[in-house]
């Protein structure tokens, strides 16, 4: 190989070019194709290509699929529960820590909020089965009222699913992720952040008064400390200095201080550039 | 030894492609946020300290300091009595958490001192959410009033960024009704309403369009007598001087000055024709801009003087029209319906001020200089004559009120609203007030 390069190009013969040729395209190809395959793997770690920007549209349809989904599963979920005894549901329970679906982590909830209607419901449910061993001949009557208590339990799942919703505790499951920020999550965020900061109203050229800050916040969600990225122009622009400066001003705001992240999220968001742009208020 | 310079650069190259992507120093989660909810930045402003000065010129640069402030619509000045701690001295670091309860976002302390006949303050503002000094000035004057409006710019420059606008003036048309006869008569006021002081009182001249000069020591406007229409100079710095210009025959009115202060850019009416001209105050040379046999008028020279905004029905409506100052490339900006008029370039230089109308119905607006983001702030049934603070942040125009039944005539009053068209206000005056022009002059002449 050494000789081969090093040899004057007159002197290389027409094999030995094309064999070498052949030998680098295919280096080439390897590489690139190694390449292809390990980088995917080194980048979805890390938080900063994945969180995107998700509109309040787009938001509302993945919530309304997320509703239907949920509650059809949070349904069959507890017909399964009328249907098997009720030890079997304790034990299933207990072996089953990790909750895989949306629709078992709301069930779950739901179950863990109200243990003492939980509780009664099961030695209800012992009471009617015993009953039901005795008094075979009311099958009617058991039908009947097996029939009206799901619409009630149905009801009560409804709302604590709403409120799981409203709360925002319970992510999509086609957006849950350990790193990333779910859209829901980044929702309420903004939501929060937006009422404490007062933008640079009728200031000229909106355009050139975006102002970046850099977070570091704890786990609690405090923030530490906030740094304006272009520090240069807060020395030469008093514009730019005021809007700034109401940026930094809206992260002291007590109304927003934690701020709203999930903070089992921390490695997530504890170094965070936070953008406030007012571009699109009050026309530039 | 190229085979070893070659392994190192690849090397280098290599280690660089790995730190970029696979340092997690890189990785930052990044949020936009592009909505707010707009409140005043909330001033506490402590009990003055006073040097050698009267508790009642104290009171005066308070009281004037916080109107001026809370006019703005930016600042809100919190109460004295939410106030925990009212005295502060310049050189003590306020205890901020008893500033936050109160809801401050920002203090400002002042201490007044009086030698001879100028007073001397010194204003300390601080923020207090943030916990830090933003400002210490010194500022100086003759007035209270004129102090006052100092320190009130001060503050709002340093909070909002902004050039501040309270010390400056605003000429206008006051019009004064008695037995049946009305008299026009030029009038000058501080920009908060005070110090108000007649500039004419002739009541056989109908004065009309009063412009003053960007550096505030001159003022023109349109004389109108029985006999013929003039444009009459006003020195300021000595004793209001009158000089009427020789500007030919002719209809002439709506005189502005350039930027420079060097010459007058207005209209003027030959057998029904009507154009812009200039003319030079020190070579006394006249030049015409238009020609065309449409309407041309309401000239205003942009801040750098390079070109002028005017009004011209060329297209057969009256509509906004902008050309070099030589009269070169004109180009229509307004395609709005309506008809437009007074169009006004702000100091800015990035909008351009008019009055529609529109439906039987008056507006004044802002757009930009091409034309676009058109927006209407007030409207009403005889919204008229916009005219720029210095700041370039807020218009003053008059609001003349339909004539109610059995009176002689609807009241015709100073406003003023600022770009956003959030803060609509009233400037009181006495007299019926038409046709406002505000100073650009930052420093107001103490007499």
């Amino acid at each position: 190989m050494k000789d081969f390069l090093l040899r004057p190009f007159d002197e290389r013969s027409m094999n030995e070019t094309l064999a070498f040729s052949a030998f680098a395209h295919a280096v080439v190809f390897f590489a690139s194709t190694l390449v292809a395959w390990l980088l995917p793997r080194y980048i979805e770690p890390f938080p900063s290509t994945r969180v995107e920007v998700v509109s309040e549209a787009e938001l509302q349809q993945h919530l309304e699929v997320y509703r239907t989904t949920a509650k059809a599963a949070a349904r069959q979920t507890t017909q399964a529960k009328q249907q098997e005894p009720p030890k079997e549901e304790q034990s299933a329970e207990q072996n089953k820590p990790v909750q895989n679906t949306v629709s078992e982590r709301v069930a779950v909830e739901s179950s863990k909020t109200t243990p003492k209607t939980q509780e009664k419901t099961q030695t209800a449910t012992q009471e009617q089965s015993d009953a039901k061993e005795e008094e075979k001949n009311d099958s009617i009557d058991s039908l009947l009222t097996s029939l009206e208590k799901p619409s009630d339990e149905e009801a009560t799942l409804d709302e604590s699913l709403d409120e799981a919703l409203a709360e925002t505790e319970v992510a999509p499951s086609f957006l849950t992720s350990e790193s990333i920020l779910t859209a829901v999550e980044l929702a309420t965020f903004r939501r929060h952040i937006t009422r404490c900061w007062s933008p640079p109203v009728g200031a000229p050229a909106l355009e050139n008064l975006v102002v970046d800050l850099l977070l570091t916040i704890d786990e609690q969600a405090y923030v530490i400390d906030a740094l304006v990225m272009d520090r240069a122009r807060m020395a030469s622009d008093p514009f730019f200095r005021s809007a700034a400066e109401a940026a930094l001003r809206t992260l002291s705001d007590k109304a927003c201080s934690p701020l709203r992240l999930p903070l089992e999220k921390h490695a997530l968001w504890k170094k965070t550039v936070l953008r406030f742009d007012p571009r699109s208020l009050f026309g530039s | 030894m190229r085979g070893l310079v070659s392994r190192l650069l690849f090397l280098c190259a290599s280690l660089l492609w790995l730190g970029g992507v696979l340092s997690p120093a890189a990785a930052q989660l990044r949020i936009d946020i592009h909505d707010g909810v707009f409140r005043p930045i909330r001033l506490a402003v402590t009990d003055i300290v006073r040097e050698r000065a009267g508790h009642t010129t104290a009171n005066l640069v308070r009281s004037v300091l916080e109107s001026d402030l809370t006019r703005s619509g930016l600042v809100e000045i919190v109460e004295r009595d939410a106030l925990i701690q009212t005295t502060l001295s310049l050189n003590e670091t306020p205890p901020f958490a008893v500033f936050r309860i109160a809801g401050a976002d920002a203090l400002a302390s002042l201490s007044l001192h009086k030698k001879g006949r100028v007073l001397t303050a010194t204003l300390q503002i601080w923020d207090v959410a943030l916990e830090r000094p933003l400002a210490r000035e010194t500022l100086s004057a003759r007035s209270p009033r004129v102090l006052a409006h100092k320190v009130a710019d001060a503050i709002y420059s340093r909070l909002t960024g902004e050039e501040g606008y309270f010390n400056s003036r605003i000429l206008y048309v006051s019009e004064r009704v008695r037995k049946k006869r009305r008299w026009k008569r030029l009038e000058m006021m501080d920009a908060d309403g005070a110090n108000k002081r007649a500039l004419t009182r002739s009541r056989r001249v109908l004065v009309l369009n009063p412009r003053f000069s960007p550096d505030g020591s001159k003022a023109v406007y349109t004389a109108l007598t029985r006999e013929q229409s003039s444009i009459r100079l006003i020195d300021l710095t000595r004793k209001n001087r009158e000089q009427i210009l020789p500007l030919g025959k002719g209809l002439v009115y709506a005189a502005r000055f350039s930027p420079d202060n060097r010459s007058i850019v207005y209209a003027q009416s030959l057998s029904g024709n009507s154009e812009i001209f200039t003319y030079n105050l020190q070579t006394r040379r006249k030049r015409r801009l238009t020609v065309h046999p449409s309407i041309d008028t309401s000239p205003s020279l942009s801040p750098d003087g390079g070109y002028v905004v005017f009004v011209s029905d060329r297209s057969g409506t009256p509509q906004i029209y902008v050309m070099t100052r030589r009269g070169t490339h004109v180009q229509r900006v307004s395609f709005d319906k309506g008809s437009f008029s007074t169009p006004v370039w702000s100091p800015r230089g990035d909008r351009i001020a008019f009055t529609r109308q529109l439906y039987g119905r008056f507006g004044v607006g802002v757009m930009r200089t091409d034309g676009s983001n058109l927006r209407i702030l007030a409207e009403g049934f005889r919204v008229e004559g916009p005219s720029w603070s210095p700041n370039g942040r807020v218009l003053v125009f008059f609001n003349k009120q339909p004539t109610p039944k059995g009176a002689q005539m609807g009241r015709s009053r100073l406003m003023t609203v600022d770009v956003t068209g959030r803060f609509l206000q009233e400037l009181s005056t006495p007299h019926n007030a038409y046709d406002p022009s505000w100073s650009h002059a930052q420093e107001q002449q103490e007499e």
